[in-house]
This record gives C-alpha cells, structure tokens and sequence, in this order.
C-alpha cells in the first residue's frame, strides 16, 4: 500500500529534517523549525513536478522557498543561516542520483551512469544558485518582527 | 614572534580547525580568520583553507611573517560546534573579548557531546523509514527499512569512534548491512521490493549534501576544495554502490 497524500509528504519530510538535525547536532530549540522548513521543501518539489512535470523547476522553487524561510528564521533567531539551512535542504540534495552513478559504472551501463552524473551536478548547481539568489538580497527584506539585531538596517 | 603573536596564531588554526573539522564552509572559515587576526590593525592573515589541511601567515607591519598549519583528520557534520565557533569570534572581534579567555573557550566547544548514541541510532532508522515512503514504496517497504536503518545506525556509530577510516569502507558496509536485511526480508516475504528498501534506507550515508557543497565551493572560485569534496563524494558513492552489488550478488541476484 503506497502512501500518496501531501499530508503525509509534509509529516515524513519534516522527520527526516528532525532527524538530520539530531546527526548534525543542531541546538535543541530550533528542531523545530528546521523541520517544518523541510516538510514544505518536499511538498512543494512533489507538488511541481507533478504539475509541470519538470524536475528540476520543482527543486528550483523549493530550495528558494528553504533559504528564504532559513534566512528569515536566522535573523528573527540570530543565529547563522546554515544552521536552519542544512537540515531542511536535505529531502531536495541529489542522494539518489549520486548512488545511480556508481551503480551504472558497476554494471557497465556507461549512458545511465553519465546521465545521473548530469543531474546531480545539475540540481546540486540549482539549490546552490538559489541560495545565492536568496543570500545576496538585502537584509531588510527579510525582517518580520522588530528585533534589536535590526535596527541598524532601518 | 612575541607571545601575542604565539597566541594569535594559535587560537585562529585551532579555530579553523574546529570549524573545519565540523563542516563549516571554507570560505566562511577564511574570513573569520582573517576578520580575526586583522581585528586590531596591526597584523594581516593569508589563510589557505582545504578540507583537509590548514595554513595561516600572520605578516606585521614590519614584513615579518609567521605561519602555522595543521592537518585535520575525521570531518563530520556538527552544527552546534560550528555556532560556538562562530559565537567565539563574533564575541573575540566585537565585544573585545581578551584572546585567552577565547582561547580557553576553544577546549570548551570541543568538548561539547553530541546527541546520545541511541538517539542517533534512532535517527538513522526514521530518516531511512521517511524517505522510503517519500520515494513510494510500500508501508512493509518502509517498515523494512526502519529496521535495517536501525543496524545500519548501529553499525556507523560503531565505526564513527575511529578518525581515520576510509569514507569508502564505512559505506560499503552500512550498505551491505542495509541490502543484507532488505534481501533476506524480502525471501521471507514481508518487504514487497527490496529495490524500495536499498534506495530509501542509502539516504543518511549518500552524500547529497557534500555534493552541493562542493558546488558552492566552485561558485565561489575555491577549486581545490570544490574538486576535493567532489572527489570525496565520488568515493563515498562508489563505496555504497559496491556494499550493495557485492551483497546482491553473494544472494544470488545481480539487482
């Protein structure tokens, strides 16, 4: 029986940042919003690719969507953007495809293996553009709530 | 090289090698160096920072130069060492702090624990058990696959004590763990693919996030790391790929 539903996308998105941010050791109080950051990070890739069927504009908008949301938690919270970062980009990060090239080296299946290497370059290449996107934007942009850190910016 | 200078010296290589060793970026790591040592006008820093080694130049005002390098063995990912870090030279550059009191901090965040062990094992089971249903497959698929995650924790805890084992030999052997209980649940009949399982219980050791690491590293001009951490991943993957063929095959059944 094959789970489908966007709820549960979300619920088991969010326990694989919870869980990512245990093994990388990230402080306590902010689990939390790691993992909600990831769950949307997986339903909005899923819910692209089904809609347009292009892979990588899925995972194009949602790492926009995770440094945007990491950025806006690292100054509500202080602390450096990776920290939220990390945990939640990780449902996105090209796992499987990295795997695929050394299966299809080993079974000799040259084309398979170059074409997996391709796209884990190429969505590797793609959360780190809008990453960047998102780092090179202006502070102001991202501030909510009045903090002390953002008085500086106004 | 006065003691001030000693001194310097020594808490921005063992910073950055904290940092490094911890997965902090190169580049961020390079600039707190620098901010560091140039805080008080008087000195200037080149510091050359790869994942695996370290090498700062102090020059004063007069030409002298002074350097120190370190290696760094055994990197993991640890997020809350990375912070302290950071917390230690925003606190040293900012607010002033005197250089020994950073220093003695220094020891503190290296002794900082992670999560308990059965905790982390734990970890290792839910994120193979997650991301088996994120990839659809089965309930039975993701059940499997907890349970493989949970020798598969056991088995990296266990090998994370030593510092220097190959990136490659860890994974062949999580791997083979992981294709080991998918293949014999799946002759017993309670996993319905055993493909299911393999994908989704690889993810804690794939190294997704090395890979765009690497990128970011690219992007910013720093080739060498970028081509080493790519290389590093290349390894890690082939590592994997071989724990699961070899054990697919010693069952009789070439995937």
């Amino acid at each position: 029986m094959v789970i489908d539903n966007p709820f549960t996308d979300f619920i088991f998105s969010a326990i694989t940042s919870i869980s990512f941010a245990i093994l990388f050791n990230a402080p306590r109080s902010k689990i939390i919003y790691c993992a909600v950051c990831g769950g949307f990070a997986w339903v909005i890739y899923i819910g692209l690719y089904h809609a347009t069927d292009i892979e990588s504009f899925g995972v194009f908008v949602s790492s926009l969507f995770v440094a945007a949301f990491s950025r806006v938690c690292s100054h509500k919270f202080n602390m450096p953007f990776t920290l939220f970062f990390v945990p939640s980009v990780i449902p996105l990060v090209p796992g499987s495809q990295m795997y695929n090239i050394m299966k299809g080296i080993l079974q000799n299946d040259m084309y398979y293996s170059f074409s997996q290497t391709v796209k884990a370059f190429k969505f590797a290449g793609i959360i780190m553009a809008s990453f960047m996107i998102i780092y090179l934007l202006p502070s102001y942009m991202f501030f909510f709530k009045h903090n002390r850190s953002n008085d500086s910016f106004k | 090289m006065n003691n001030h200078e000693k001194n310097i010296l020594r808490f921005v290589v063992e910073l950055g090698d904290i940092m490094v060793k911890n997965g902090a970026e190169i580049q961020r790591t390079e600039q707190t160096i620098q901010k560091i040592v140039s805080r008080d006008g008087k000195y200037t820093a080149q510091a050359f920072v790869v994942p695996t080694y370290i090498s700062v130049t102090i020059s004063t005002e007069d030409g002298e130069a002074f350097t120190k390098t370190t290696v760094i063995h055994g990197r993991r990912v640890n997020l809350e060492k990375v912070i302290a870090c950071d917390n230690v030279a925003i606190r040293y550059i900012y607010h002033r702090e005197p250089l020994q009191q950073c220093i003695d901090e220094l020891e503190a965040i290296d002794a900082l624990t992670d999560f308990k062990t059965h905790v982390r094992i734990f970890s290792y089971s839910l994120i193979s058990l997650a991301f088996t249903i994120l990839f659809r497959g089965t309930v039975m698929d993701a059940f499997t696959a907890g349970i493989a995650g949970i020798f598969q924790g056991a088995a990296m805890e266990i090998m994370g004590k030593y510092d220097d084992l190959s990136p490659f030999f860890t994974n062949a052997i999580g791997s083979a763990i992981i294709s080991a209980i998918a293949y014999i649940f799946y002759s017993i009949g309670i996993a319905d693919n055993y493909n299911s399982v393999i994908i989704g219980s690889l993810m804690p050791l794939v190294p997704g996030f090395a890979i765009t690491m690497a990128v970011r590293d690219l992007m910013y001009g720093d080739y060498i790391s970028g081509t080493a951490k790519i290389v590093e991943a290349l390894l890690t993957s082939i590592g994997i790929a071989a724990g699961v063929i070899t054990v697919l095959w010693l069952f009789g059944n070439v995937l």
